[in-house]
């Protein structure tokens, strides 16, 4: 109930084309939003779309989310990188300032290189902010999923980046 | 001839269906066919990857011709049907004139920790079984234990699930697959390759008792991943087919010509900044050769045991650009009469120890350069070297 609650508000308050598209799985995403405000009611305020801006027109839809218990806001992006035949989606967590809270994979399509879905793996993206990443080094790799890890390494800066220059500009 | 030009109509018709149905609904005129089919909206995906050697062998005392051979082109296809049901094919052209279709199966997924999948499959042995293409790998040639006891590429058809879990870092595989051609009317398994002649790879293969396959692989400690890989089952014979149940003389005839086998892998790969290291071991036990080889005339030995052990670092490391060039080093183990049954001695010319030195020029992800030597030995002597020059691309 509460989750549709919330989605009829995605639809009013953001007046979107399709976010159950940029929702893909719904309750998934919805659980690591509530998880990262740590409050079971969650409301969206503004959507903006990046995908424009995108390198390769990947889409990349952004919210903020917030809660009556919690000061801070977040913003989720929902995203997409390459794997090695299919793309994936993942949602990125920010605080307001446009650090990474948390990373995690909403689908992965492939038959290989789902090993990048692992939280640990992901977890490795925690509190970045801005900044080369440099696979290998900075995030460890990964034998199996190297072309999505790969992939996901490279896309990160960008989207941070991406997202701080949206941020300032509102 | 008429089978190659039959996969290029096949791949023909592939990419025309593709192009039509994203004509109908994108007009970009900008994008040409190939990059449609690419595009990330296209359920279509085309793939593959090729491995081309030169081999020049040296024996002591005798002149070697060298080898130049498109050792292998395997084109891929995959068609997604939906979020969850798609289908993979791999199509391999060997030595540039024969055609095998190397994997082709339908997956579909319930849930990420749960995906039905059949058809014609790989079995999940080792590393290289699964993970072949040559970018994948340091050395022109894939490692000698992945041929002569895990038969690479081994693949049959079967149905089973695979899935991975998230939280605990693990995937796994579990199928119940067809088995080796182990006697057609003739023995097919031998002392020096194992079980390499009796792959069925799913061209009208047959099947007297499935065999079982599974692997787990753990991948939550940075830069390492962990495998864990079983295969149990009988091989396949021919005479079981149309045996009457009470001939109590034709059934045991029948089972004098099947082994049982159960082979275990354990594998790591490891990397971490420039350094990367890698090895496995592979333990088969076979039961009832002394029967088989007694009915078939054939050397099989009944415990095969290998390893290597590999260790390379990229000099390019820590430079901002997708090349790698890889030094590395490889120490392999592997031996196809580790034990024999009965009266069958052990040949010593089966115990062998390959050490290969060499490097990869990787000039992007998916197209390397590679040159290595390899020093062979055996426990009756010194079988010679061999250079190996190639070039090995996926995409």
């Amino acid at each position: 109930m509460l989750r549709f609650l919330i989605f009829v508000c995605l639809i009013t308050v953001a007046g979107v084309n399709d976010p159950a598209a940029d929702f893909y799985p719904q309750g998934k995403a919805i659980g690591y939003l509530q998880k990262n405000l740590k409050a079971k009611k969650v409301e969206v305020s503004n959507r903006f779309d990046l995908t424009d801006q995108v390198k390769d027109g990947r889409k990349t839809v952004v919210y903020r989310f917030s809660c009556d218990s919690n000061p801070d806001a977040v913003f989720a992006v929902f995203t997409e990188s390459k794997g090695r035949y299919d793309m994936f989606d993942y949602l990125v967590i920010t605080s307001e300032s446009g650090q990474i809270q948390s990373v995690h994979v909403l689908k992965y399509r492939s038959e290989h290189g789902g090993e990048i879905a692992s939280k640990k793996w992901l977890s490795q993206f925690e509190a970045y902010s801005g900044g080369k990443l440099i696979y290998g080094e900075d995030i460890s790799a990964i034998s199996g999923a190297t072309r999505s890890a790969m992939s996901i390494t490279r896309d990160i800066p960008e989207l941070i980046q991406l997202l701080q220059q949206a941020l300032v500009k509102k | 001839m008429s089978r190659i030009t039959s996969t290029i109509l096949i791949a023909m018709l592939f990419i025309s269906l593709a192009t039509t149905a994203q004509n109908n609904t994108d007009n970009n005129s900008g994008i040409n066919a190939a990059e449609t089919l690419l595009s990330s909206g296209s359920k279509l995906s085309i793939g593959g990857y090729a491995q081309i050697d030169y081999n020049q062998p040296f024996v002591e005392g005798t002149q070697q011709n060298s080898t130049l051979d498109i050792h292998r082109l395997v084109l891929l296809f995959g068609y997604r049907f939906n979020e969850k049901t798609s289908f993979v094919s791999e199509i391999e052209l060997e030595h540039v004139e024969e055609v095998y279709v190397e994997q082709a199966f339908l997956n579909h997924e319930f849930l990420p920790w749960l995906n039905l999948r059949g058809g014609l499959m790989l079995v999940p042995m080792g590393i290289q079984n699964e993970y072949h293409e040559p970018p994948t790998f340091n050395g022109v040639e894939r490692t000698n234990l992945d041929s002569k006891i895990v038969p690479t590429t081994w693949r049959e058809i079967g149905l089973g699930f695979a899935g991975r879990f998230d939280a605990a870092a693990l995937k796994y595989q579990l199928y119940v697959m067809n088995g080796f051609n182990g006697y057609d009317g003739a023995g097919k398994f031998r002392g020096s390759d194992g079980f390499r002649r009796g792959r069925q790879k799913g061209a009208e293969s047959f099947m007297s008792s499935p065999t079982v396959a599974a692997r787990v692989d753990y991948y939550g400690i940075s830069g390492l991943k962990l495998g864990a890989s079983t295969y149990l089952g009988k091989s396949q014979s021919s005479l079981y087919d149309g045996l009457e149940k009470d001939n109590n003389a034709a059934l045991a005839q029948a089972d004098s010509s099947v082994i049982s086998i159960a082979m275990v892998g354990l594998d790591a790969r490891y990397r971490a900044g420039g350094f990367e290291a890698r090895g496995q071991f592979n333990l088969a036990s076979v039961s009832n050769t002394d029967e088989y080889n007694d009915f078939t005339g054939a050397d099989l030995g009944s415990q095969m045991l290998g390893w290597y052990l590999e260790a390379g670092y990229d000099v390019f490391h820590g430079l901002q650009n997708d090349q790698r060039l890889v030094p590395f080093v490889r120490y392999e183990r592997y031996n196809t009469h580790a034990k024999t049954a009965g009266s069958l001695a052990k040949n010593k010319a089966f115990d062998r120890t390959d050490v290969t030195v060499g490097a990869g020029w990787w000039l992007a992800s998916g197209a390397v350069l590679k040159a290595d030597y390899q020093f062979f030995d055996t426990a009756a002597g010194s079988a010679g070297g061999q250079l190996n020059l190639g070039i090995g691309i996926w995409f």
